[in-house]
């Protein structure tokens, strides 16, 4: 793309039916948020000016509950993508079997996030298939406790599974609008299929890996529900320890401190997942 | 020397190389269909066999399957849920919701897709707001905001934040989709005196298409499982599916009902997009393919 | 596809025009009367000028439904029963409690949120002084729910009570004392269950005990109105008694999930309650052989009740609906449904899942409510952070 601005009117009144009535409508809720922090228009209805919700930032709850959702968004959002793009270059070309192979895929996305979970759960229960078939094959005596395990690996899972056809759609997108001739011209010129793979399809598909890593860590990140019944018993994510805050303890301002570190810190990660895709793109010629 | 490998040495080589990659191209395919059948195919015949467990025979350890099965669990949530009604206003709002986050999204992501203007980064950073915002917020911040705008118990609010939850994946992966256009293509168009509207129509319609596909998707499945917002600002004039899922799925969770309502909420968008693909597919993959 | 787009477009919007419009009906406007001079009968009929009530729960989707027919019959009142998720329902009544007039009437109140709502000041009340029959339900329920001093606001409609769940096959002969119970633990590790107590009141209950037999009664707690300070300093007993055993317990994910681990053999022995059990067995979750009871070291129990909101719109229909639900024969039905056990006093029941000697003898009341959020945050900090 070109490098100079382009600073018209007309485009400005472009992006406003979508950018403005996202604004119209999350800007006063994000307002609001903020305020809360700092104990202005508190749910309880006092209102006064206080930095003291904000040491919650020092509290290793806090923190531990941010490095989980952190470690959960990063893995599930590169796990998904690792699965998904295999899948989306397999599945690029192909018949009729291939494309119904391709709608069954897309199955998880319509099963929600909570069904998901306990489904997995299922599998991978006390008694589930997984442990009854290494019982029975004999690879273990005992069966093994994978629920809830420290690292959060149930939850990565989980939400691979359901994820999948999601990136998996947007990489799709990306890699169908790859000319075929662009191809045809670098095997022509003795590039292999690694080559290819990693000066052609990767780089030009980066557009939707990035959105779909992007929009996929915002997922995980934010999520409560698949951690409150998949993850460890401690931390809980962020978003369970907001609601937590503000149900169990009736600490509302606090809570709105952690909705403030929800929405910064998931920006944050954003613009480096941007970044980490223009380096990569740069690298790749 | 076998007379397989004597008939081996006597084909050309090239046809012997095809015939080794169709021969791993058909591992791979048979690969990937066994483990696809088990990856999904596992945990929905779970769901479809505790939504059928007879409650008076239970599912437990040691049986690997149920006892005995029938449709008692699924009678249930018909007999005493508003499953009916919601389905109704759930599979009204969505086709909306996906037509109104389109019209939305099409001048936004073109100029966020091509046009380099000052503050663009940013704006792609707000179109994200709506999926970024913790579900707290959005129940109880959220909510007012709609409530201000008297946009409560009203189909149209409904479909305004069925709109407002879906329009961030539109956006970015529609944007992502106007990126993707190369130049040269519209250079050549220009050059041969195309309008913008047979710009729109020949060009960047048909290349966006696969993204517009993923966009639309995602922004119907956002709307049939929105919860949060719905709750607040629908009930109880309105009910969609997930606020009947909920019942069975959140704080009183009930594995079998939970099941049945999933299943209900499933088919029916598995079906559309087998139908939705089939329709598309055809045109879209040749027109994406580089032949346009 | 063109013409399949304009086609989709031209139905939703169709549809969507129909159903817009069938819906907007004109508030009836009721009598205006001070509820809380009013007789009975004025209230009744004031009911019925108002035509409606808008009663959102949680759970038993079939008893309520079934409920709202009855109502419907017997006054001419519109029900409208609406069965939502715990947190969304209060997260409804928080966001719209600054609204002049909200939308819903009656919903039920229980767990952390009895003292999360009153403090938001979110309910009309006392109602105990309008409610007929109002001493005829579970009195000290009516004045202390979940350890917080509900002052008659909220009317009682249902008791539940956290016993030990075991499967009989596995456990001949459950633990009664703390003794027997420390015994059984060490003897089955792995095998005794009970759900983290920021996720389930089961677990809280728990706790609740465990804090009692290791840090010297309940009785010091009573009437606080906030943590105390030199109270709370030797927990760091209960918490060791926790820490001790870290390996040997099981910490489930929800209520549900302690019947759910039994039920698929992980565990064979759990805090629970009773109606949660009762439901999930009705349903086939759970064995028919599990069994219930209240050991002798005493567990938790109380209740749920249903709150009018400040801002209701029917709040006289909210009133003959508490009433509908609290007479005889609706709890009778109740229990016969899903039984679950009833508010009232007067009526006897046969067939629960817990004895009625049990319940007699065993069940304690919680601490006060200051207490609970404490204990939640340092059960974290001491057990599930080491």
């Amino acid at each position: 793309m070109d490098q100079k601005k382009d600073v018209a009117l007309i485009h400005y009144l472009m992006i406003l039916p979508g950018v403005g009535f996202i604004v119209l409508f999350l800007g006063s809720s994000i307002l609001i948020t903020v305020a809360q922090s700092f104990g202005l228009f508190s749910v309880t209805g006092t209102s006064r000016f206080t930095l003291v919700n904000w040491k919650t930032l020092w509290e290793r709850e806090t923190l531990d509950s941010v490095v989980f959702s952190l470690k959960m968004g990063v893995l599930s959002s590169v796990g998904t993508l690792l699965f998904a793009f295999p899948v989306g270059l397999f599945l690029r070309k192909g018949g009729a079997g291939k494309r119904f192979l391709a709608s069954l895929i897309k199955i998880p996305l319509f099963i929600p996030a909570l069904v998901a979970a306990f489904l997995i759960l299922n599998i991978i229960s006390y008694h589930g298939i997984v442990n009854e078939v290494l019982l029975g094959l004999g690879f273990i005596k005992e069966p093994l406790r994978m629920l809830n395990d420290k690292f959060g690996w149930g939850v990565v899972a989980i939400q691979i599974w359901k994820n999948l056809p999601f990136v998996l759609l947007i990489v799709s997108a990306s890699l169908a609008s790859i000319r075929d001739d662009i191809i045809d011209a670098a095997r022509n010129l003795g590039a292999n299929n690694w080559a290819i793979l990693f000066r052609i399809y990767i780089p030009l598909a980066m557009p939707g890996i990035l959105v779909s890593m992007i929009l996929m860590f915002i997922k995980a990140f934010g999520d409560f529900p698949i951690t409150s019944v998949a993850g460890p018993t401690y931390p809980p994510s962020i978003a369970l320890r907001m609601r937590n805050t503000a149900t169990l303890f009736q600490e509302w301002d606090k809570a709105a401190v952690m909705g403030v570190i929800i929405i910064v810190t998931t920006l944050f990660m954003t613009w480096l997942y941007s970044r980490l895709a223009q380096a990569v793109e740069g690298g790749n010629p | 020397m076998t007379a397989s490998s004597l008939r081996l040495a006597s084909t050309p080589l090239h046809v012997r190389e095809a015939r080794r990659k169709r021969l791993v191209y058909g591992i791979l395919t048979a690969f990937f269909v066994v483990t696809q059948i088990l990856w999904v195919g596992i945990p929905v015949l779970m769901a479809i066999l505790w939504s059928l467990v007879d409650p008076q025979h239970p599912w437990s350890f040691p049986q690997l399957f149920p006892e005995k099965l029938s449709w008692a669990q699924w009678a249930y949530v018909f007999k005493y849920t508003n499953i009916v009604r919601a389905l109704k206003t759930s599979y009204t709002v969505a086709p909306l919701a996906v037509i109104l986050s389109f019209i939305l999204s099409l001048p936004t992501s073109y100029v966020l897709g091509r046009k380099n203007i000052p503050g663009k980064k940013v704006f792609m950073l707000v179109v994200l707001l709506p999926i970024i915002m913790p579900g707290m917020v959005v129940a109880l911040f959220l909510s007012r905001v709609f409530a201000a705008f008297h946009l409560t118990q009203s189909f149209f609010g409904l479909v305004l934040a069925h709109t407002l939850m879906g329009i961030p994946y539109m956006i970015r992966v529609l944007t992502t989709s106007f990126e993707a256009i190369p130049q040269d293509i519209i250079d050549a168009a220009e050059n041969l005196g195309a309008n913008t509207f047979i710009k729109i129509k020949d060009i960047f319609l048909p290349m966006v298409r696969p993204g517009l596909l993923a966009g639309m998707v995602f922004a119907f499945t956002t709307s049939i499982e929105e919860f949060n917002l719905t709750f607040v600002i629908g009930t109880p004039t309105f009910e969609t599916i997930p606020t009947i899922l909920y019942s069975f799925l959140g704080y009183n969770f009930i594995r079998t009902n939970a099941s049945v309502v999933a299943l209900i909420m499933m088919t029916p968008n598995i079906v559309l997009l087998f139908i939705v693909e089939r329709i598309l597919k055809s045109d879209y993959l040749s027109a994406s393919l580089g032949k346009v | 596809m063109k013409r399949l787009i304009v086609a989709v477009l031209v139905l939703a919007l169709a549809a969507g025009i129909g159903f817009a419009s069938g819906v907007k009906e004109a508030p009836k406007a009721a009598p205006k009367i001070d509820l809380q001079t009013a007789t009975w009968d004025q209230i009744v009929a004031a009911a019925k000028a108002e035509g409606e009530v808008t009663f959102y729960a949680w759970y038993f989707p079939d008893y309520f439904k079934e409920a709202g027919i009855d109502f419907e019959k017997q006054y001419g009142i519109k029900a409208n029963v609406i069965v939502g998720d715990q947190t969304a329902n209060f997260n409804k009544a928080i966001a719209e409690k600054d609204q002049p007039v909200g939308t819903i009437d009656v919903m039920i109140v229980g767990g952390q949120w009895v003292k999360t709502t009153m403090d938001l000041n979110l309910f009309y009340g006392p109602i105990k002084n309008i409610v007929p029959e109002a001493d005829k339900l579970a009195p000290s329920l009516w004045e202390v729910q979940e350890g917080f001093l509900t002052r008659g606001f909220l009317a009682p409609f249902h008791r539940n009570q956290t016993g030990i769940l075991y499967d009989p096959e596995k456990v001949t002969n459950p633990p009664q004392t703390w003794q027997e119970l420390e015994a059984w633990i060490d003897a089955n590790p792995k095998k005794f269950g009970f759900c983290d107590p920021s996720k389930g009141g089961s677990g809280q209950s728990f706790v609740h005990s465990v804090i009692a037999h290791t840090t010297g009664g309940l009785d010091k707690y009573k009437g606080d109105t906030e943590v105390v300070q030199a109270k709370v300093a030797n927990w760091n007993l209960a918490w060791k008694w926790f820490q001790d055993r870290k390996e040997k317990l099981t910490i489930t994910m929800s209520n549900n999930d302690s019947i759910i681990r039994l039920n698929g053999g992980e565990i064979t022995m759990t805090v629970a309650w009773d109606d949660n059990v009762s439901d999930q067995m009705a349903k086939g979750n759970l064995f028919k052989r599990a069994k219930m009871y209240i050991p002798k070291f005493g567990l938790a129990g109380g209740g749920d009740t249903m709150g009018i909101l400040k801002n209701a719109p029917h709040k006289a229909a909210a009133l003959l609906w508490i009433r509908h639900i609290t007479t005889k024969e609706q709890q009778l039905k109740k229990f016969q449904m899903v039984k679950a056990y009833p508010a009232r006093t007067d009526i006897a029941i046969e067939g629960t899942l817990l004895t009625e000697e049990d319940r007699k003898n065993n069940a304690i009341p919680w601490f006060p409510a200051p207490y609970k959020a404490f204990m939640i945050s340092e059960f974290v900090k001491n057990v599930l952070m080491k």
